[in-house]
């Protein structure tokens, strides 16, 4: 009816034009009525009064006439909304305590929510990023393990399901890209033609990598990340085509990724890539590590069972194809989202947190409730004279949910500006283990989510009261109008009930931080097996193409060593080929020979300098360590750790035995275990320290060099500070154009192990000090709010001679029974939950009876306190006052 | 139940409104008068009901208002029918007369 919606416009727009026609219509009548009885005879005075009763009054008919009018009910609306922002107006600090409650409590929400929707909801910045599947070995007693490059290129050809196969190297190199005679360290990954296209992204300049690229000894290509193409090359087009230097060997730039292009594999540092460089893999099944990540793109309409069956026809093909191709205990290979192998490792974390920060905002709303329901009852005789006047039921409802909405809308806005803020303390504060970090914003569905929250946060904390509060007739009130009612039971039910909810929930979380905290506690008292302070740490990166042989390497690092001991304040200085807490360090299965049968045992494998246990502040515990004499010329040795003397012989002695490393290495040679040093937490802190055999650095051979020497890590223990420039002009002063990357404290690299377990912990304690503050408010409000109520009686009971101890032990016992009770069920609640924390904690028993303790003291004497505000004020209560107020 | 019977009678009031200006454009205090008089004065629109249902009925487009001046050169806001009011006319007293005749039929029956 385009009529009507014309008349609509009309008459929200064009309301003053609308209504003087109105006005001028009905004052016309009057006057042609007027005429009318003047012409009976009437005189003017009477003839205008007669019309106007026959009329019914100009106003009333044009009250009937709006309310037949298109567009009432936004009127009403409008109506409804301009009354609420005048009821909110008039108290103006039940408004902001409630707007700042909810939006402290929608504001954490919301920035968690942002964390949860980039990492765990959106999809992956690939094209159809949900048939990206990861690819890997499931074995009998370990977790996921990744493939080898035989099994890569094997099921390349054989598979049926795949669109595409790609595997990167997982042990990114550091390679030192050249121009002029300045060197810089960039981080290069080496990944099979097809990663680009399988993960379907395209450079953003230039093309990817061509088949003939990536056969062995194929012509050298790199391709860019935009983010050295910006730094490096000015973010110059015409880069690409032109040859580039990586470690003193020519690369053609053949393309740039587009910018914020990133591959997270949870397990391997194949992030923050500066180069991408073909695998050109040369498969050979005799020197086959699992070292590949393989990820692959189902064809469209492939199920991921389907898939999976796949894997286990190509699995039986290759052990025809590739005899002595055995994996022991393997039980397949499996075949993961690649969305959810990626996010594998926060999502747990991230639910709890997400999770305990919506207790928050509940008790935030429960607050809001309180308050409401408060003053709703101090607004009983505006709403019984509303009532008396005609509003309905409906009408007064409606009104309240507008008052509700309102509040809402405003605590959600000043919620999404905390939340901007929130959100970029929390990206600062994520560990690096959390992905895709860069996509963490206020976007369309952060901010719908944020209306939805706050919406039904309005309405929830609205429509309490309304249930309990307005449901009473008029008559009753009028007769008890001239008096206080004292605490209508259900209404001081409900309010004892949210109080004991609200305590209930911060007993929850404060267990739940409690257990964390006390884990992080226990975390930084483990022993790491290395004293990392006063030790500073930096990589410095060997090429195979510039060392061609193990003692060239070796050289360089003796001499850099001796410059390294030589600065000011320095007292040792190591090399190893992998720090503790680094996880790129090789591994593998070693064979033990002596006494009795020979043992295998899957170990930890690095090269180290004579100087480095003493560096590290790690301890010889028998036989000893490396010496200067330990030459390649010399008997060979090695020296491994308790873990590995425990593991690897039933009687635990091991000087005298030899180990050999398996065929693969081309390294057969017998090595004299000649010292034992004590464990290392090589995986991290909570981590159990692995077995590790060392092998001294100038006894590597040519064969392991590229393993053991070309990735170096360094380590100085110096009595003062260390300048990284000192650092940098000691390796210049050998060779210039070695680059010193990831200069950093010892103590730094083990506080950045547990960032993710203080990221939670310190979010966790956030949110129960705020769930506890929020409770205590809460308490103290309905305590105050009860106290007021009954000053009467509490004058009374002072006049007939109650002391002032009795009167403050009354109501602190009011509140200690709502907070006992809230304890006990918090308690319970905790019982239940804190289950879920069990990855999560170290040292800890998920139902410590200690911290349950501990949250429970703790919520008792917040109430306490809380409590004590109140009663102190009711022992004030003068007893004459109090009956005059009668 | 109270519902319906001020929908029948809404129903029935903008039948006769629209009876009334048929012939000739009216203002509204004419309009109550010519209902009085077709009705032979059994109804009395009272104009707390008259104007809401011209308001209603003008913005469906059903009737037409201009403002003109009376027989006595005094200006007065005329309504006037249109061609979707003329078919609403029709259908109305379609409407009614069915319902006169059912009613009539069901009243006798007993």
């Amino acid at each position: 009816m385009p009529k009507r919606i014309l008349s609509l416009f009309r008459n929200l727009f064009r309301k003053r034009e609308v209504e003087q026609a109105l006005e001028d219509e009905l004052r016309l009548s009057v006057e042609v009525l007027t005429r009318e009885k003047m012409k009976q005879g009437l005189s003017q005075l009477v003839a205008r009064r007669e019309a106007l009763i026959e009329l019914g009054g100009i106003e009333q008919v044009k009250e009937e006439v709006r309310a037949g009018r298109a567009g009432r009910l936004l009127e009403d609306f409008a109506r409804d909304v301009r009354f609420a922002f005048r009821a909110l107006a008039k108290s103006p600090s039940f408004t902001t305590v409630a707007v700042l409650t909810l939006a402290l409590g929608i504001g954490a929400n919301t920035a968690i929510f942002s964390v949860v929707n980039a990492v765990l909801l959106k999809p992956l910045p690939y094209s159809a990023s949900g048939r990206l599947v990861h690819v890997l070995w499931a074995f009998q007693n370990s977790t996921a393990e990744s493939v080898t490059g035989t099994e890569f290129e094997f099921w390349r050809e054989h598979n049926r399901v795949f669109d595409g196969v790609a595997a990167v190297g997982l042990f990114p190199d550091g390679a030192n890209l050249r121009s002029g005679d300045h060197a810089d360290y960039v981080k290069a990954l080496t990944v099979s033609r097809d990663f680009f296209r399988t993960l379907g992204v395209q450079p953003f300049l230039g093309r990817g990598f061509s088949a003939d690229e990536d056969r062995p000894k194929g012509p050298k290509a790199a391709i860019l990340s935009y983010g050295l193409w910006q730094r490096r090359f000015g973010s110059d087009p015409a880069v690409v085509g032109h040859p580039i230097t990586l470690d003193d060997e020519s690369y053609d730039v053949i393309g740039v990724m587009p910018k914020g292009f990133e591959f997270v594999l949870e397990y391997a540092a194949v992030q923050d890539v500066d180069v991408w460089v073909p695998l050109q893999l040369a498969a050979d099944p005799r020197d086959d590590g699992h070292n590949f990540g393989m990820i692959a793109r189902l064809k469209p309409g492939v199920t991921l069972d389907t898939a999976q069956a796949d894997m286990a026809r190509v699995l039986g093909e290759i052990r025809i194809a590739v005899p002595g191709h055995v994996e022991q205990n393997e039980r397949g290979m499996i075949l993961i989202p690649y969305q959810r192998w990626v996010t594998g490792d926060v999502r747990t974390p991230l639910w709890i947190l997400f999770a305990a920060v919506s207790l928050v905002l509940l008790i935030a709303t429960v607050n809001v409730a309180n308050l409401i329901l408060t003053r709703a009852i101090g607004r009983q005789p505006e709403v019984t004279v509303r009532m008396a006047l005609g509003a309905s039921n409906w009408r007064l409802v409606r009104q309240l949910i507008t008052e509700n909405l309102l509040l809402a809308l405003l605590g959600g806005s000043l919620a999404m500006l905390a939340a901007r803020w929130a959100i970029h303390a929390l990206v600062a504060l994520a560990p690096q283990s959390l992905p895709v970090t860069s996509e963490v914003h206020l976007d369309w569905r952060v901010l719908v989510y944020t209306l939805l929250v706050a919406a039904v946060a309005g309405v929830a904390a609205g429509l309490v009261p309304a249930i309990g509060a307005w449901r009473f007739n008029i008559s009753e009130s009028i007769r008890q109008a001239a008096r206080v009612v004292t605490g209508r039971v259900a209404q001081r039910r409900m309010r004892n009930a949210l109080v004991v909810g609200e305590v209930a929930l911060s007993v929850l979380l404060l267990t739940g931080a409690t257990l964390l905290i006390l884990s992080l506690a226990t975390v930084h008292r483990v022993d790491p097996g290395f004293n990392p302070h006063g030790v500073w740490t930096f990589h410095v990166f060997l090429p195979a193409q510039k060392f061609k042989t193990a003692s060239a390497a070796w050289n360089f690092q003796q001499r850099v060593l001796a410059r390294l001991e030589a600065l000011p304040g320095a007292e040792s200085a190591g090399v190893v080929s992998a720090l503790p807490l680094e996880l790129f360090g090789r591994n593998g299965t070693i064979n033990v020979f002596g006494d009795g049968p020979e043992a295998h045992v899957y170990v930890e494998l690095r090269s180290a300098s004579p100087t480095y246990f003493k560096t590290m502040g790690m301890r010889v515990l028998s036989g000893r360590g490396f010496q200067k004499s330990d030459t390649a010329s010399a008997p060979l040795v090695v020296v491994v750790n308790e873990a590995f003397s425990r593991k690897c012989c039933a009687d635990a002695r091991v000087l005298g035995r030899q180990v050999a490393l398996p065929e693969g290495w081309k390294s057969l040679l017998h090595r004299d275990i000649v010292g034992v040093v004590g464990d290392t937490k090589e995986f991290g802190l909570s981590a159990p320290a692995p077995p590790v055999v060392f092998f001294p650095a100038n006894q590597i051979d040519d064969n392991l060099a590229r393993a053991f020497l070309s990735s170096s890590s360094w380590a100085v223990r110096a009595g003062a500070p260390l300048a990284v420039s000192e650092v940098r002009r000691a390796v210049a002063q050998v060779d210039s154009g070695e680059a010193v990357a990831d200069f950093s404290p010892m103590a730094r690299r083990v506080a950045e192990s547990m960032a993710p377990n203080r990221f939670i912990a310190s979010l966790m304690t956030a949110f129960a000090g705020l769930a506890l503050v929020l409770a205590a408010i809460g308490l103290y409000g309905v305590l105050s709010h009860s106290v007021a109520e009954r000053t009467h009686e509490m004058g009374v009971r002072m006049a007939l001679g109650a002391e002032r101890r009795t009167v403050l032990a009354l109501v602190l016992r009011q509140g200690l029974g709502v907070t006992l009770l809230g304890t006990g069920i918090g308690i319970g609640l905790a019982l239940a939950l804190t289950r879920l924390l069990r990855d999560l904690l170290f040292g800890v028993a998920p139902t410590d009876p200690l911290t349950f303790a501990l949250a429970a003291a703790t919520t008792i004497c917040a109430a306490t306190f809380a409590s004590y505000i109140p009663a102190h004020r009711a022992t004030k209560v003068d007893p004459m006052v109090a009956l005059r107020y009668e | 139940m109270g519902e319906k019977r001020t929908d029948l009678l809404r129903g029935t009031l903008d039948l006769l409104v629209l009876k009334a200006i048929s012939l000739e454009p009216l203002h509204g205090v004419a309009i109550s008068r010519r209902i009085t008089q077709i009705t032979k004065g059994a109804f009395q629109v009272s104009f707390g009901s008259l104007f809401p249902s011209l308001h209603r009925m003008e913005e469906r487009g059903w009737v037409e208002a201009e403002w003109r001046s009376s027989d006595n050169n005094r200006r007065a806001k005329y309504y006037r029918l249109t061609s979707s009011g003329r078919t609403q006319l029709r259908t109305e007293e379609r409407e009614w007369n069915k319902v006169v005749k059912i009613m009539a039929a069901a009243v006798q029956s007993t």
